[in-house]
């Protein structure tokens, strides 16, 4: 057996699904399209139903891909039992979907979830009348709490095909009066969360409320990332791992080439997480106790905001700026998933309408947002410096993301579009929900950044080995030391930077360099390319020819921003 | 007497009948078309709850339904001011 969610955008469908499916859940792509849906597998009473999460709607008459996908997807699965997820709350708007759904003539449930806050919002609704209309079962349910799910589980055999008649023109009249037999108002006063609501998209509250959110963020991603790093991760590297490492040190006799790939180089005859690059010290340190803390923390903050409902209001606050830039205000989600890594950051970037939209966010992602990875390490090494350092850094990609997004607005053809979209109430994150997703998003990180931090570490070892850093550091030194006034052995660092950033952040360990050199090439190695996996997802998403313009301009900007900071700051 | 308005000339808190919602044709899948499935009809009832400076969007509540739109798009929507003690 099979059934369908469907339902609005933003009337818990997805805490349903988690409820309903296991483990076992997998995303995936529409085939042809960039439209995800989730399938999963709900065991009940000795049968297997498959559950698909269909893209949330508003109605079957498409105004959007993602619209037609769903209403695709309905088609497709023929034998399926509709199952269509109701925000009680809000009823009329609900109910113009689930009328549309009545029409094609399957055998249908109604779930009226977050029936819990009807009564906290004065709404009385009388879901019995309802059903008595529609010809369905009509379940109220908390999908948060868990509460009515498994009455809704019970009653899937009773799915029927409604007898409900009307002619499509009438469609909103029929709303009406369903609604005026089955829902009662009373009047009450607003909730905090609706009185929030309000102040947060109101310029004068609204900004201040968007400034201190967003500094809370990285005040939190900071101590977390720190806390874990300092109290966990450290811990278990210095005194777990080290000592094991240490005696396989000896064991492989302290040096050579081997010893050199596997343990690295011994400081002052120890390991050192940091310098001694090799696979098993640095190759892991890096992504599991200098970056993977702060993944952790970022992923936890922006999960809860996402969950929140607070990012489509920060989406109205920002628009304006956006706007400016060519984008639209609800680009910034897809700049604070870049934040924590490109790769999600930009393949988000589909929520932007057109390709000139989704060109100019992912060349400024790529080129001014620094992922989470190459974040840590700065702040690792640029940080001993102070905040004058670190801002710096910040504050000039900063401008970089503004400069070139105000020219590159200028310069491209075609046409941005205006910001459109449902501010759904404040909720309560629910904390499995949230969790899942948390873990998921971390476990992909793992999976994706140490396999390539480890290759990093060989390859890096290799080209210090066959010298070929020193011949490329040879042939660039005129640039790197007149331009940019890097040591030529930075050189290495540029090299590893196109695999991944944390990894070349880390060869500038040892150079010793000064904080305006540590400035320099922080920027430069933010800027000027990014990893190989975004730089893939790329080309996926814009083509040949546009990541070729992208690619120009990431090397312009970062070379002249590289000279300028060199030549400008004072320290 | 009540006065013809866009939506964009709404004073924060104001309400207003919808009259009209002029073709929206810069967006290849209508944005008329979508506010129409989310509930926003001539003749509804909506309140303006807030726009930003420079022209930014404006965020307007109709029923239980909280929506941002362009500055542009608000300028499209026509409605009929109505006055606090009028009460609909």
């Amino acid at each position: 057996m099979k059934i369908l969610l469907i339902g609005n955008p933003n009337v818990g469908k997805s805490v349903i699904f988690n409820r309903l499916t296991g483990a076992h859940v997998i995303t995936s792509n529409y085939p042809g399209t960039t439209v995800e849906f989730t399938q999963g597998k709900m065991k009940y009473d000795h049968t297997t139903t498959t559950v698909i999460d269909v893209p949330g709607i508003y109605s079957l008459e498409p105004a959007s891909t993602a619209d037609e996908i769903a209403v695709k997807m309905i088609e497709e699965h023929e034998d399926a039992v509709l199952v269509n997820v109701v925000e009680a709350t809000n009823l009329e708007r609900n109910l113009n979907l689930t009328l549309q759904l009545i029409q094609l003539n399957k055998p249908m449930i109604l779930i009226l979830n977050f029936w819990d806050e009807t009564h906290h919002l004065g709404i009385d609704i009388d879901h019995q009348k309802l059903e008595e209309i529609l010809g369905i079962p009509c379940i109220p349910t908390c999908a948060v709490t868990g509460e009515g799910i498994k009455s809704f589980v019970d009653m899937i055999p009773q799915a029927r095909i409604s007898p409900l008649k009307f002619e499509e023109q009438h469609r909103w009249d029929l709303i009406g009066s369903i609604v005026k037999q089955t829902q009662n108002l009373q009047h009450r006063h607003h909730t905090i969360l609706e009185r929030i609501g309000d102040i947060s998209v109101k310029p004068v509250t609204g900004i201040p409320l968007a400034v201190i959110v967003l500094l809370a963020t990285f005040k939190i991603i900071q101590v977390v990332g720190e806390g874990l790093i300092n109290y966990v991760m450290d811990p278990i590297f210095e005194m777990g791992w080290k000592p094991l490492m240490m005696r396989l040190s000896g064991i492989l006799g302290s040096q050579g080439i081997f010893h050199d790939l596997i343990i690295g180089r011994l400081v002052d005859g120890e390991i050192d997480f940091g310098q001694s690059f090799g696979v098993l010290t640095t190759g892991l340190y890096v992504p599991l106790a200098a970056v993977l803390p702060y993944i952790v923390a970022f992923y936890l903050v922006l999960s809860f905001l996402e969950d929140s409902g607070y990012l489509p209001r920060l989406a109205v606050m920002v628009d304006t700026v956006l706007h400016r830039l060519g984008l639209h205000g609800l680009a910034i989600v897809p700049m604070l998933l870049g934040l924590g890594c490109n790769v999600p950051g930009a393949l988000s970037t589909r929520i932007l309408e057109s390709k000139r939209e989704r060109f100019i966010a992912m060349t400024l992602m790529a080129i001014a947002v620094p992922c989470m990875a190459l974040q840590a390490m700065i702040v690792g090494l640029v940080g001993e410096f102070g905040i004058r350092s670190l801002a710096t850094v910040y504050g000039t990609l900063f401008l970089v993301w503004i400069i070139l997004g105000v020219i590159l607005n200028r310069i491209l053809k075609g046409e941005s579009f205006e910001i459109f979209v449902e501010i759904p109430p404040y909720r309560i994150p629910y904390f499995q929900g949230l969790a899942k997703k948390i873990i998921i998003r971390i476990t992909w990180f793992v999976k994706e950044a140490v396999p390539f931090v480890l290759l990093g570490v060989v390859i890096a070892n290799l080209l210090y080995t066959f010298k070929i850093i020193e011949v490329m550091g040879n042939l660039a030194k005129p640039f790197i030391t007149n331009v940019l006034g890097l040591p030529q052995q930075a050189i290495g660092a540029l090299i590893m930077g196109f695999l991944r950033k944390d990894i070349a952040v880390g060869m500038l360990i040892p150079l010793g360099l000064t904080e305006k050199q540590l400035v320099v090439a922080s920027l430069v190695l933010a800027m000027y390319f990014p990893c190989v996996a975004t730089f893939s997802v790329l080309f996926k998403e814009l083509g040949i020819k546009d990541l070729i313009k992208a690619v120009v301009i990431m090397i312009i900007s970062s070379v002249s921003v590289g000279a300028l900071v060199n030549y400008l700051y004072p320290w | 007497m009540s006065t013809l308005k866009t939506l964009a000339d709404l004073k924060s808190g104001q309400k207003g009948k919808i009259i009209s919602i002029k073709d929206h044709h810069h967006r290849h899948h209508g944005i008329n078309q979508k506010l129409q499935s989310m509930g926003v009809l001539e003749g509804k009832i909506i309140t303006k709850v807030s726009s930003q400076w420079m022209r930014g969007p404006v965020v307007f509540r109709c029923g239980k339904t909280d929506i941002a739109v362009g500055h542009r798009m608000a300028r499209k929507i026509l409605v009929e001011e109505i006055n606090p003690g009028d009460d609909n």
